[in-house]
């Protein structure tokens, strides 16, 4: 399989007054081509600012302070980590965002935001740019696309506009796609739906997937490998198979053992501890006063 | 304030807002002047030479030493009337603020706490009030009032109380919802001892800004009330009164109006910035 | 947008009207100097004042000279005005051109230079020419339009004297004009040297006038754009790899505008008022700059006639204002 992004050795930091307080702590990932691959912590633990750093949109506080990002898009070879994409590359990766209620932009019909994304990638007329647009919400099984197309996203619920930002995120044929936690915003009826739509949009078109969530069921429907954060740390990384039969980091055992089990229905939950919880953060510490020396 | 940084006194850090320290040196120039204007004057504000009218400013070819920024068209000492112009300003600014305040902020307290008919009547009235063009207003209702300090002081309360009335009561009602009025309510403190003792002091911070913004429009509208010669008796050395003087003599003195003009502009920057600067140290909230 | 909505906007603010017409006409009741006594003078006797007072229905109690009053109203009947002893619509209409031609061009002007304060400072947020705008705006925002325009002949008036100062153009031109809009009427009619020399005149009283509105509308509006890009689907748009200013313009920009139109809205009504005064110091002649010569000469109808016209002006201004917010914002076209 060809590796269509590999992260090396990320060191990220945010820049508050004079200090700089590390997020991420030397991540190494790599992607092949069509792997959907988990990304899972709590809040905190970095990941929506890892997915930012390979979407290269990080706030103008943060800094890069080690490693880089490789990336290719399908079919060239890996480029080194200079940052700044230019418009071809940035339409091989793309974002599903968390809160379909806010990414919409509420002015604008559904149709001419699609239209102009679609006007990136292609030198089409814009009749057949529309089409397209069409095609592609009825890929999302949206049901009356041509008029969805004429409405604004207020008109929309939300699985509605959710499915329209997968549309979005695939419509420029991207190698990868960032899904930064896509279904926590929505009722849990339309989060199976939903998910069931990117598995199966993914496996049309082979496109690589970082899935970004805080919740290991959907990790075990989901996706072939898993990263486990934590303080901006990759603790532990596999086979969803293997880490969810045989977890190796104290860590990962007990995040399993907070998932409600339907086969258990009497097991009682634990959290995790918090003895646990701040011997990680002790770790991280630890960590960066040895980069330091 | 509830949430306030008790790490450093407030006047400490107000001391070291540039903006609210410019105003406080603007402030005390004037309360300098406004005090000691029978001593600071080198002469007589009402002191006619007409010898020696329009008089340029001393460092120019044709000036006179002795009136430093030259005299008018009756050869009164320009000098001596800013001075003593600072005075009715002052005076104009702290009365005329300090009751529109008074009448503003009980009206928005009262609207913003009770709600329900009490702030429906209080928010039409506002609203009518706005209605008007408050620059006209003022200068109909002294016209009714009839010229005088006392006729600017009144007009300027009448039209400014709504400044205060509508931030209070949106004030109020923030207030009305934070724990410390449920905990007082629970304890059955009256209502009325709820409104003035224990959400008052906490409307203290915005009224001090308001009150310092107000001041510096209380001085303005004096100003504009002189110029259209409403104001006081037009001999009176008033900031406004020299301009209108200077106005008519524009072309051969432009000094006449731009020392007075440039007075008014640097109080209202001054109490401008004072207002800014104080809202900054106190409400870290509406820093971006 | 329905017309029900427009309809039912202009019913609401006829509570407004009403009661601005009722306290104005209370407060002049009140005045102390005769007005009827200053139109005759000195040489007039007894019988002659009683006759005027007669004449402009002064002699009856208030009650009865409000209701009375109302009733012309509804009719579209002023009154005469006392000191020019003219029909007061007829003078209203008359100086109303003037001043809505200044009116307009003020707020283009200070709409015009609030966008692209606001735009500039947020392309260049946190960085020194957004620090600069502030400070720009900051003393800007302070000085109300009566200081500016006496600050602006001060400066371009007398010390480098490029701009006229007084009247509403030339008084070498002479233009005999059917509808009193000079700008619109000078250009249809192609008497340019007309239009140049209004244009001319217009700098520094729109100027006064426009600048303290510029710099509140430009701060409510770079607020409300770097509140705006801070939004999600903004970072969708850069994730799409779209540049910052094709997302400040075509994606933050008209978001921001619904809440800034709403915020900066009264701003717009207080440009009107400030007319008054501006358009004395400039001695142009419009309606404001006859409220004070109404006022200095207690003539009641007058007075009474302009102050409903101010009225009636702020309330059109806020219902463009609306309308406006409605046509930018589709989620409250339909509702």
């Amino acid at each position: 399989m060809t590796k269509i992004l590999a992260v090396r050795d990320l060191h990220l930091a945010m820049r508050t007054g004079e200090k700089l307080v590390p997020v991420l702590r030397g991540i190494n990932l790599n992607l092949p081509q069509g792997e959907v691959h988990g990304l899972v912590g709590e809040s905190g633990a970095g990941k929506t600012m890892l997915g930012r750093v390979i979407l290269d949109i990080l706030p103008p506080n943060a800094v890069v302070t080690a490693g880089h990002v490789d990336y290719a898009t399908t079919g060239s070879p890996i480029k080194s980590g200079g940052r700044i994409f230019s418009n071809r590359e940035r339409s091989g990766i793309s974002l599903i965002p968390q809160d379909p209620m806010t990414s919409l932009n509420p002015v604008k019909k559904i149709g001419k935001q699609m239209v102009e994304i679609l006007n990136r990638a292609h030198t089409d007329p814009p009749r057949a740019l529309q089409e397209r647009a069409e095609a592609l919400l009825a890929e999302v099984r949206i049901k009356k696309p041509k008029e969805v197309l004429k409405q604004y996203p207020h008109h929309l619920s939300g699985g509605m506009r959710q499915r329209v930002l997968i549309a979005m995120a695939f419509s420029s044929e991207p190698g990868i796609i960032i899904a930064d936690e896509p279904t926590t915003a929505l009722d849990v009826s339309v989060q199976r739906r939903v998910l069931r739509l990117i598995r199966d949009l993914q496996k049309e078109r082979n496109t690589t997937i970082l899935f970004v969530t805080h919740d290991l069921g959907v990790v075990a429907k989901l996706c072939d490998k898993v990263s486990l954060m934590h303080s901006g740390m990759i603790l532990e990384q596999g086979l969803v198979s293997e880490v969810f039969h045989s977890p190796s980091h104290p860590y990962t055992r007990s995040l399993l053992k907070a998932i409600p089990r339907y086969d258990q229905p009497h097991e009682k939950l634990t959290p995790v501890a918090e003895g646990l919880q701040s011997q990680l953060l002790d770790e991280a510490r630890k960590y960066d006063q040895q980069r330091q020396v | 304030m509830p949430d306030g940084r008790p790490d450093l006194p407030l006047t400490y850090r107000i001391l070291h807002e540039p903006r609210a320290v410019f105003g406080l040196i603007v402030l005390a120039l004037m309360l300098l002047a406004a005090v000691f204007a029978p001593w600071l004057s080198p002469h007589d504000p009402l002191e006619q030479d007409l010898l020696s009218s329009f008089l340029p400013p001393s460092w120019q070819a044709n000036g006179d030493p002795v009136f430093l920024l030259g005299t008018d068209n009756l050869g009164r000492d320009i000098v001596s009337r800013l001075i003593y112009g600072a005075r009715t300003a002052l005076i104009v600014a702290l009365v005329a603020a300090a009751l529109a305040a008074l009448l503003g902020t009980v009206l928005g307290m009262l609207a913003g706490f009770y709600g329900g008919k009490t702030d429906m009547l209080i928010s039409r009235a506002v609203d009518i009030w706005m209605s008007f063009p408050a620059v006209l207003l003022s200068i109909v209702l002294v016209a009714v009032i009839g010229a005088g300090l006392h006729a600017v002081i009144i007009a300027i309360v009448i039209i400014d109380w709504t400044r205060f009335c509508r931030v209070i009561r949106a004030e109020t009602m923030v207030q009305k919802e934070r724990d410390y009025v449920s905990s007082a309510v629970t304890i059955g403190l009256p209502r009325v001892r709820i409104l003035f003792q224990e959400i008052f002091p906490n409307l203290i911070p915005l009224l001090i800004v308001l009150l310092t913004l107000e001041m510096g429009i209380a001085i303005v509208v004096e100003t504009i009330l002189s110029f259209v010669g409403l104001s006081v008796a037009s001999d009176t050395p008033t900031w406004g009164n020299l301009i209108q003087e200077g106005r008519q003599y524009i072309h051969q003195v432009p000094w006449l109006l731009g020392l007075p003009v440039a007075c008014v502009v640097l109080t209202v920057l001054g109490l401008n910035a004072l207002g800014d600067g104080i809202k900054e140290v106190i409400d870290p909230e509406t820093r971006q | 947008m329905s017309h029900w909505y427009l309809i039912n906007r202009l019913l609401l603010a006829l509570p407004t009207l009403l009661g601005a017409v009722t306290i104005t006409f209370v407060l002049l009741r009140v005045v102390p100097g005769d007005p009827i006594a200053m139109m005759t003078g000195p040489g007039a006797t007894e019988a002659d004042i009683a006759q005027l007072r007669a004449h402009y229905g002064l002699d009856q109690s208030i009650v009865d000279q409000f209701i009375i009053y109302l009733g012309q109203l509804f009719t579209g009947d002023f009154g005469t005005s006392i000191s020019l002893r003219q029909d007061v619509g007829e003078l209203i209409a008359g100086r109303l051109p003037v001043t809505v031609e200044l009116v307009v061009i003020a707020m283009c002007i200070a709409v015009g230079f609030a966008l692209i304060l606001a735009l500039k400072g947020v392309y260049w947020r946190d960085r020194w020419p957004e620090r600069l705008i502030d400070s720009f705006i900051g003393v800007i925002v302070a000085i109300p339009d009566f200081l500016w325009a006496l600050s602006l002949i001060l400066i371009l008036g007398v010390a480098i004297p490029v701009m006229p100062i007084f009247g509403r153009m030339d008084l070498t031109i002479s233009f005999d004009s059917w509808t009193n809009f000079y700008l619109i009427e000078s250009l249809l009619r192609g008497r340019f040297e007309v239009t140049r020399s209004v244009l001319y005149h217009m700098v520094l009283p729109a100027l006064s006038l426009a600048l303290p509105l510029m710099a509140i509308t430009a701060r409510v509006l770079k607020s409300c754009l770097n509140a705006e890009m801070n939004r999600e689907y903004i970072t969708l748009a850069r994730t799409r790899g779209f540049g910052r200013l094709r997302i400040i313009y075509r994606e933050a920009l008209r978001n921001a505008l619904v809440p800034a139109t709403a915020l900066s809205g009264v701003q717009f009504t207080f440009l009107i008022g400030g007319t008054v005064l501006v358009e004395r110091i400039f001695g142009y002649p419009g309606i404001g700059n006859m409220a004070i010569d109404a006022v200095i000469n207690r003539d009641l109808p007058l007075i009474q006639g302009l102050v409903l016209t101010f009225a009636v002006l702020f309330i059109l201004v806020n219902l463009f204002i609306d309308i406006c917010i409605t046509l930018i914002d589709p989620r409250l076209r339909y509702a």
